[in-house]
């Protein structure tokens, strides 16, 4: 397809009313730069949609109108009648252009004078009441005789839309909701698809968009849901080793127990750090930046309440975990949701001090020392000179990595490519561990205890595991 | 040690109950914000990188602290630290005299016995500095702070006894990041008295070399023991400095033949030797191997006291509290510059006639006079008269041409702007701005007011809508022009 023939988009609108958002959204591209103060994009700019390096649509993101009044007024003093409409816009261009003057009018209209057709979005905020100052920009649009469509984005919480409507309308064939913080796919390619409408030879290309994008869309959940699986099958089969002095008395014992243990920890960490950027990059973010609580898993902070909110955990999770403490041991998952039962209130309070001993860090998985009859049947070799922490012996524990894996994945999945700023784990709306199928559930559950026998016997848990996990996540993921 | 107080301070304070300075924190963080113009997200994440940032923080929170007067141990436990490394140098120094005195302790007749000096002042000196590295590397392969128990009572004890007067003793119990410092401080205390003591011993002996005449000798019971022994003991022990110094103070072989003393005789088995001659071999000794390795430690351990310091990252759970107390997560989303915004009330204002104001945009039309003027309305809460209010901004361009003809000429005392918040400032409004400022000379101050008009109300405009008025505004670069916005009802 010659690049005149490409469709081609050109957003125009008010400066700051979201021009830019809405193509790094479309485009899923979020290097586009995006500012909160006005004047953010200078030149207008093009962006090309790709398949195997071959254009198949492109957006203009323009700077948008700052001046409309006074360049409706250029544009009136220049033309007699209907027929020179254009012809007095070219004259403008070519008396502003470079001048200083008119420099953000003179961006947005030159793309739309370009040879063959060409498209034209107008973006506005209905989040703010129709203003009559924007008409002379509907006006200059109207004079260029292109096909176009409005569209409504919503910068802030109200909704004006009823106001601007009948405007819109009147200088527009088509008028379409779109939030470009907000937009899911669906609402991407319900887009796309009325972009195909707007001329006659588009149809196909935007159609080969669409299906780009929803294909592109599958493979990155399976490609999160493969990450994922590799990496809760490591961190759950884990062991963490050490050379171990012997004949050191107890406290010297216990401080390198907790040596061991707290590289254990940073061990996880950095695997849980390594997926969430594998999953952002999938995602063709950049690594993002994480709104949640930091925890620290030294243990004090494993003993008390606001230690393990830090950790991600829910009230629920909470309670479930004080219900472990009571006894009830195994069917881990039952344990998280059935948490609910429980209620957060007084039992809770009570029940805590004894969860976090037996949730402390010695429990979070199991301390191997050459006293055990086991150890010298899985450290061959190993004179009784080594200690080992793991792999996770806590069920609660593990299922709190792959909650977290998953809240991660679905803010992650949902995230419009316009948004800035970091991402927000704590609104742990979506799906989680507890939306999960029991026949998916089994399968987490076979691979958690497979991965902690595999680990136990310093196995390596074997690729098979992974897949079958990865599947059923993805399963899982795209499902909801 | 001023930084230490610090630390031991505000791991004290994080102790405490949140009442007890959580005010505090609010005001720091609100001025921190203020100071760095970012926003709450931006503060969190500069916070968890930067520990400098950390540490200027939590400094300013203790000086506030102070300033409001909250008890907090700190300053005491400092001067005690101070008085105890004063108490360590003073003992250091009176043992040292007085051992240097022992030493050379003369019998009637006889040289001083070289040995009773070696043994005391420079082999019992290096066999104890032998045996604290033995403890250190035990207590390092154990896994165990060098400090030991008795140090950790010690320490205990101390802080207990010498802050009850001043804090909350329990609140001591636990101060996990400053006692990281604290051990270096207590074995600093055991080198200082080293330090003073071996000082102490080369003094006595200075002395009593200027105002005595000491002459020192060797001897044995079995006479069987060559002096060879002495001899390459005593080419160890000069080793250090044998190469440099003049001869005299590394004794030959012959000199240590000869000065061994014969009892029975009472002289010297070669009499024409002079014991005098040692002296310089035996300052040597007392300084190289006495005084010098306990001043490099004492050194050392100082500059680990320092590492110490700065490498205390405020990263615990205590300081995790106090960031969201200061820095709340849920206040990332909205940035807090726009409180250092203005507010506007009646009585700030200057009520003359020569006050203009412009309502700028396309205002609905159904805020007509009756709605601008109402009596809970801003322009009626600033005592503007409808006269002095023009109208601008919205559909053609000719009523700024006329607002600009109409002022020109007329001296104003203050020029108000009431913008629509929610409208960001576009270059039809900010060129306006320019020629207005033309218009009215460089000193008449432009105040530009963001309002919102919903159903006949006036609510307060929104933070995100106020920056990004003050961003937008202030890159006119105009001194006299300021965003102002209304207090919330
Ligand atoms: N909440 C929300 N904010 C939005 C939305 N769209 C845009 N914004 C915000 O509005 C501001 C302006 O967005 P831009 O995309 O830069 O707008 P623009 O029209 O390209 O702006 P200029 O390039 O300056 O003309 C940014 O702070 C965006 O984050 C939206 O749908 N929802
Ligand atoms: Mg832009």
């Amino acid at each position: 397809m010659s690049s005149e023939s490409l469709p081609t988009f050109v957003v125009v609108g008010h400066v700051n009313k979201g021009k830019s958002s809405v193509v790094a959204t479309l485009l899923e591209d979020p290097s586009i730069p995006i500012d909160l103060v006005p004047g953010t994009t200078t030149e207008a700019a093009a962006y090309d949609f790709k398949i195997d390096g071959k254009s198949i649509f492109r957006l203009i993101d323009t700077p948008g109108f700052q001046e409309a009044e006074a360049t409706l007024e250029q544009l009136k003093m220049r033309s007699q009648n209907a027929g020179d409409h254009q012809n007095a816009i070219r004259d403008f261009i070519k008396q502003f252009d470079g001048s200083g003057r008119f420099h953000d009018e003179v961006e947005l209209l030159r793309p739309l004078l370009q040879v063959g057709p060409v498209g034209l979005l107008y973006v506005v905020d209905a989040s703010r009441p129709y203003r009559a100052t924007h008409e002379a920009e509907m006006e200059i649009l109207r004079w260029l005789g292109r096909p176009g469509m409005a569209l409504m984005n919503r910068i802030g919480p109200e909704d004006h839309a009823e106001s601007w409507r009948p405007v819109l309308q009147q200088f527009f064939s088509v008028v379409r909701d779109f939030n470009a913080h907000e937009a899911n796919m669906e609402a991407r390619l319900g887009l796309l698809a009325t972009f195909g409408e707007l001329h006659v030879d588009w149809k196909e290309p935007l159609k080969t968009a669409m299906d780009s994008f929803a294909a592109r869309a599958k493979q990155r959940v399976s490609a999160s849901a493969s990450a994922l699986a590799q990496f809760l099958v490591e961190a759950w089969s884990h062991v963490e080793t050490m050379n171990y002095t012997p004949g050191s008395a107890d406290s010297g014992a216990n401080l390198e127990g907790d040596k061991l243990s707290s590289r254990y920890e940073k061990h996880l960490r950095k695997l849980e750090a390594d997926a969430r950027r594998t999953v952002e990059a999938v995602y063709g973010f950049a690594p993002l930046d994480h709104l949640e609580q930091n925890f620290n898993l030294t243990p004090e902070d494993l003993f008390d309440q606001e230690g393990w909110r830090f950790f991600g955990l829910t009230q629920t999770q909470l309670t479930a975990r004080a219900a472990a403490a009571g006894g009830v041991v195994g069917g881990s998952l039952e344990l998280i949701t059935g948490g609910l039962s429980f209620g957060a209130g007084v039992a809770l309070g009570s029940a805590v001090g004894a969860a976090g001993v037996w949730f402390g860090s010695h429990r979070v998985a199991k301390h191997w020392t050459p006293k055990h009859t086991r150890f010298a049947k899985l450290f061959p070799g190993q004179h009784g000179h080594m200690r080992a922490f793991g792999p996770i012996a806590n069920d609660a524990f593990a299922y709190v990595l792959l909650d977290r894996a998953l809240v991660h994945l679905r803010v992650v999945q949902h995230r419009a490519h316009a948004r800035q700023g970091p991402l927000n784990l704590d609104d742990t709306a979506g799906f989680r561990v507890g939306d999960m199928a029991a026949a998916q559930r089994k399968v987490v559950d076979r691979t958690l205890h497979a991965c902690q026998s595999a680990g136990k016997q310093k196995q390596n848990p074997g690729a098979e595991l992974v897949e079958n996990l990865a599947s059923c996540l993805q399963a899982f993921a795209q499902g909801s | 040690m001023t930084e230490l107080r610090d630390f031991l301070d505000a791991e004290y304070a994080l102790q405490r109950d949140e009442s007890a300075w959580e005010g505090a924190a609010k005001k720091v963080a609100a001025s921190a914000l203020v100071q760095a113009n970012v926003s709450v997200g931006e503060m969190r994440q500069r916070l968890s990188s930067q520990p400098e940032a950390r540490r200027s923080l939590v400094k300013q929170w203790l000086v506030t602290l102070r300033e409001q007067g909250v008890p907090l141990p700190g300053d005491s436990m400092v001067r005690a630290y101070v008085g105890l490394g004063g108490l360590a140098i003073a003992l250091g120094a009176i043992f040292g005299l007085v051992a240097g005195k022992t030493a050379l302790m003369t019998t009637a007749g006889q040289p001083i016995n070289l040995w009773l000096f070696l043994g005391v002042l420079v082999f019992l000196q290096v066999g104890l500095l032998l045996a604290g590295f033995v403890f250190a590397a035990v207590a390092k392969v154990r896994g165990k702070e060098w400090l030991g128990l008795l140090g950790r009572f010690s320490q205990t004890i101390f802080r207990w006894k010498w802050v009850k007067h001043h804090a909350e003793r329990e609140m001591l119990g636990a101060l996990p990041e400053t006692s990281r410092v604290e051990q270096w401080i207590w074995l600093g205390f055991t080198q200082r008295f080293a330090v003073a003591f071996n000082l102490g011993a080369a003094i006595s002996f200075v002395a009593l070399l200027l105002f005595s005449e000491l002459q020192f000798g060797w001897s044995t019971t079995p006479d069987s023991f060559k002096s060879t022994a002495l001899e390459s003991l005593v080419d160890v022990l000069a080793a250090p400095w044998a190469w440099a110094a003049p001869e005299s103070w590394s004794p030959s072989a012959d000199f240590i033949a000869g000065t061994r003393w014969e009892t029975l005789e009472g002289n010297f088995r070669n009499p024409s030797v002079d014991g005098r001659e040692w002296w310089p071999f035996l300052l040597m000794s007392l300084l190289v191997w006495g005084l010098l390795p306990r001043i490099l430690l004492l050194s050392w351990m100082e500059s680990r006291k320092r590492k110490a310091l700065q490498s205390l990252t405020w990263n615990h759970r205590g300081y995790q509290r106090w960031v969201e107390i200061m820095f709340p997560l849920q206040a990332c989303s909205t940035r807090t510059p726009v409180d250092a915004i203005e507010e506007v009330t009646a009585s700030s204002t200057k009520q003359s006639d020569s006050r203009k104001g412009i309502l700028w945009g396309a205002w609905p039309l159904e805020i007509g006079e009756e709605n601008l003027f109402a009596r809970h309305s801003p322009l009626t809460a600033l005592h503007f008269p409808s006269s002095s209010l023009v109208y601008a901004g919205g559909q053609g361009l000719e009523q700024e041409a006329d607002i600009i003809t109409q002022l020109s000429g007329s001296k104003l005392a203050e020029l108000w702007v009431f913008v629509e918040a929610g409208e960001s400032p576009d270059k039809r409004l900010t060129s306006f701005l320019g020629k207005l400022r033309q218009t009215v000379g460089k000193d008449c101050p432009i105040h530009i007011l963001p309002l919102e008009h919903h159903a006949g109300q006036w609510p307060a405009a929104s933070d995100r809508d106020l920056e990004i008025w003050t961003r937008t505004l202030s890159s006119l670069r105009d001194r006299q022009l300021s965003v102002r916005r209304i207090a919330a009802s």
